[in-house]
């Protein structure tokens, strides 16, 4: 009669087959282990990208921008000579608004050509980006400034004045669109993050197709975005200046600086280039970035799911010590037992890791649809494959431990379990007057493995403190993070419109903060003649007109930053620490009591001039 | 030829605040086809001896050679290839493996050997031990005859130079024991193995050529069939 020939694997399946109750118990255990450390590591992977998609989506994917580049900037040279990446231009065709007493709430209206999009990260919160002509996609924030229900489908009306290749051409015309899509702010949030932007060059927050024609005698006005290759930021020069003082600067800023020197009238200029917002946002907000946090957590992590899975494999192969005994007697080598019921364990493994990285995977989305929009799900096929390969190293070093115990199991386990009447003897059991076996037995386990379950015990809690601790870490953390402070915020307060704008966020976090009390006292103030915007995520506070007392403020404001950098005597006054609501109030609302305040307050300058300048 | 033989021999545990000599210096060589019978009362230190001499077991001192080498210059992994390859055990409790069907049990020391499976020879003593119809069954499904009978096959599947048996016939009713005794003598002759057997049951010692009497870890008689 033919036989099959047995083999370890074999071997392997028989007893998984044999024992499928114990089996299906430890495997409900180690897919547990296994969901808890893959849906985590899934976790910070896709909060981590799902922030910096955010800030994409928020601040766009570009380093830089420039307002009518061709003037100065030779772009594709710069591209040429290894400084630039990437570059895209906004063709901006013309300026509407609304409002003509309130022309500052309007928006230049562009197209976008496709690398521009790319950069500028066109998202799309509702219907579509423009495809015909008469079709306009806003902003949310900027539908809101006209005075637009941010609502796709229905027609508006502008007046547009349109571009001339420089500024715009004094007459308006009404112009009918499609509000075919809403888009996400990005203008109000580059404008007005952290006083950055440009200032003096108004970004578009309205768009449209490139089949929108030009009006009569117009000409665009170009504006450049732009993302410089790495070595051009990472990399430094050394340069040496008039005095023989050596100082470092990166080849991009020394190449726009020739440029600009070269070519630019400081008269005409109306561009600023700018950090990589989004970059900013993402490097503020990366808090898995710091180091302690993610080595507390994945050391928690990796604790907890490792000694889960130790125990469930060590409680098997407790109960197999006969088994293996046997197969030391008949001369199975201790690395033919790791090897024979690592199998087992390694097939254990093969039917746990897909389905706990399938049940993380849908957690994590399910997590992210239940978050709505501050959590998106952006699955890394790369954090997929690593989350599979840990999990599974994970198991099998967690296995591996019991297993090596498991070899040193003496061959006489076969034959009797010398173990446990070596440690009767070291306890030195009594002997009971009354034999009840079970209540004996029930004693005596309970002695046997007291130490056990005790190590089992103190790991239980460590692990549950560690992971509160890693938990209070990280909500400090996240509470500290730039994140926290610049968009949990109720209120975002700016003044004026884009030419003058200043990011005064309701910051719970620091001491004061704005509370709607004071909100209403901005709003009552005599110069806030208007508020619009509800509670929401940014709301603006705007004067009616552009008074003196404005321009007081923003001097002053501007003076206080200037002293900041240059003035010992005055720097700190606007840190971190002392930026509260009142410090802030003192500055906006009351006369200083500070000479360079008064000098400020003396040198306003009328609405009309500062436009002129 | 003495196959396998021990000098001075000792086994000691440790009992509480006592040490107990379960083999206290025993000198012993068995020969080459030898069939003996280890016996004596119950703690005398018989199947301690047979296990020490098997290898399942250290030394606390003295030597156990086999084939003109000392075992205690062997290393785990050594001692499991020699249990393997030149040893083989039958047990009271026959200590079958329970997942394995009774055919996979046979050839399980094949397996771990990495050796293909001498089909004639296999086929041959499952007919000598007369356990063809009973092969695809796992242990459970077997009578505790039959599952010794099988452990005798196991034992016998690598080819052994010695099989140990320790208290084989202990599970078994009257009539199976001499039957799997008769068994193994008849193997032992019929594939030139030295037998070495401990019991209690001086009916089964009686059987043996060499009988050899223990009491408190020494031995008290080595008397040889005919002698």
């Amino acid at each position: 009669m033919k036989h099959k020939n047995l083999t370890v694997n074999k071997l392997a399946f028989g007893n998984l087959k044999a024992r499928r109750k114990q089996y299906t118990l430890m495997i409900i255990g180690i897919l547990l282990a296994m969901i808890f450390s893959s849906g985590t590591l899934f976790f910070v992977s896709c909060f981590q990208s799902s922030r910096e998609e955010q800030a994409r989506r928020e601040s766009g994917n570009f380093w830089g921008y420039f307002y009518q580049p061709k003037d100065y900037i030779d772009i594709e040279q710069g591209k040429k000579d290894g400084f630039i990446e990437q570059y895209g231009y906004g063709h901006i065709i013309g300026y509407g608004y609304t409002d003509e007493e309130k022309q500052e709430k309007g928006t230049p209206i562009a197209w976008l050509d496709d690398d521009a999009k790319q950069l500028y990260y066109v998202t799309v919160l509702e219907g579509r980006y423009p495809e015909n002509e008469d079709e306009i996609a806003l902003e949310a924030d900027a539908a809101i400034r006209l005075g637009i229900e941010p609502k796709a489908g229905k027609e508006i009306t502008l007046s547009v004045l349109t571009a001339d290749g420089e500024a715009y051409l004094p007459q308006a015309n009404e112009k009918t669109y499609k509000l075919v899509g809403i888009l996400e702010d990005k203008r109000a949030h580059i404008q007005n993050f952290n006083g950055m932007g440009p200032e003096n060059a108004p970004m578009a927050a309205a768009f449209v197709s490139e089949k929108e024609p030009l009006g009569a005698g117009g000409k665009e006005n170009i504006a450049l975005y732009y993302n410089p290759t790495k070595e051009a930021i990472d990399e430094s020069i050394k340069k040496t200046d008039e005095f023989g003082n050596t100082y470092s600067v990166s080849p991009l800023n020394e190449y726009f600086l020739s440029d600009v020197h070269e070519k630019l009238n400081p008269k005409e200029t109306v561009s600023r280039s700018m950090t990589h917002v989004a970059e900013w946002y993402g490097s503020t907000i990366a808090i898995f970035d710091n180091v302690s946090v993610v080595a507390v957590l994945a050391i928690v992590l990796m604790l907890a799911s490792c000694m889960g899975i130790i125990n469930a494999f060590t409680t098997n192969l407790q109960e197999r010590r006969r088994q293996i005994g046997l197969l030391r007697a008949v001369g199975t080598t201790k690395r033919q037992i790791i090897n024979i019921f690592g199998r087992e364990a390694f097939i254990i493994t093969l039917i746990c890791a897909p389905i706990s990285v399938a049940i993380s995977y849908f957690g994590v989305w399910l997590f992210a649809k239940l978050m709505g929009g501050s959590f998106i799900f952006l699955p890394d096929p790369f954090v997929l494959i690593v989350t599979t390969v840990v999990s599974v190293a994970c198991v099998m070093l967690s296995a591996l431990i019991p297993l090596i115990f498991a070899a040193r199991v003496s061959p006489m386990q076969a034959i009797r379990n010398i173990d446990l009447s070596r440690k009767m003897k070291h306890k030195k059991i009594k002997q009971e007057k009354v034999f009840n076996a079970p209540k004996l037995l029930a004693k005596r386990s309970i002695k046997f493995y007291k130490a056990k379950q005790i190590g089992v015990s103190i790991i239980l809690a460590l692990t549950i403190l560690l992971t509160c601790f890693g938990f209070s870490v990280l909500e400090t953390e996240f509470l500290n993070s730039g994140w926290a402070v610049y968009n949990v915020g109720d209120y975002k307060v700016t003044r004026g419109t884009f030419p003058m704008s200043s990011n005064f966020v309701n910051m719970p976090n620091l001491t004061g903060g704005i509370s709607s009390s004071e909100i209403n006292e901005f709003a009552a103030f005599p110069l806030f003649g208007s508020m619009y915007g509800s509670k929401s995520y940014i709301s603006f506070i705007e004067t009616e007109e552009y008074s003196d007392y404005m321009e007081l403020i923003s001097l002053s404001w501007q003076g206080i930053r200037y002293n900041i950098n240059h003035d010992d005597s005055l720097s700190g006054l606007l840190s971190e620490e002392k930026k509260d609501i009142q410090t802030l109030k003192k500055y906006w609302f009351a006369e200083g009591e500070n000479e360079q305040y008064n000098a400020l307050k003396s040198a306003a300058k009328t609405e009309n001039e500062l436009f002129r300048s | 030829m003495n196959i396998i033989e021990c000098v001075d021999l000792r086994k000691e545990y440790l009992s509480g605040e006592n040490i107990v000599n379960a083999v206290d210096g025993i000198t012993v060589a068995f020969e080459q086809g030898e069939f003996c019978a280890i016996t004596g009362p119950s703690g005398s230190g018989k199947s301690t001896l047979l296990h020490v001499l098997s290898s399942l077991e250290n030394p606390t001192s003295g030597d156990v050679i086999y084939n003109g080498k000392k075992l205690s210059g062997y290393n785990d992994n050594q001692l499991s290839v020699l249990r393997r390859r030149r040893f083989g055990f039958v047990f009271q409790a026959y200590n079958l493996v329970q997942e394995l069907t009774g055919y996979e049990n046979i050839v399980l020391p094949v397996m771990l050997d990495k050796k293909k499976v001498d089909e004639a020879y296999i086929n041959k003593v499952i007919d000598v031990l007369g356990i063809g119809d009973r092969l695809e069954h796992l242990p459970s499904a077997l009578s505790g005859g039959q599952q010794q009978r099988i452990a005798i096959a196991r034992a016998l599947a690598n080819k052994p130079s010695i099989l140990f048996a320790d208290e084989h016939t202990g599970n078994l009713d009257g009539k199976s024991g001499r039957e799997v005794l008769s068994l193994l003598k008849y193997v032992s002759k019929e594939f030139g193995i030295t037998l070495i057997l401990v019991t209690h049951d001086l009916n089964v010692a009686e059987q043996a050529e060499r009988i050899i009497s223990i009491e408190d870890g020494k031995i008290v008689r080595d008397t040889k069939a005919g002698v």
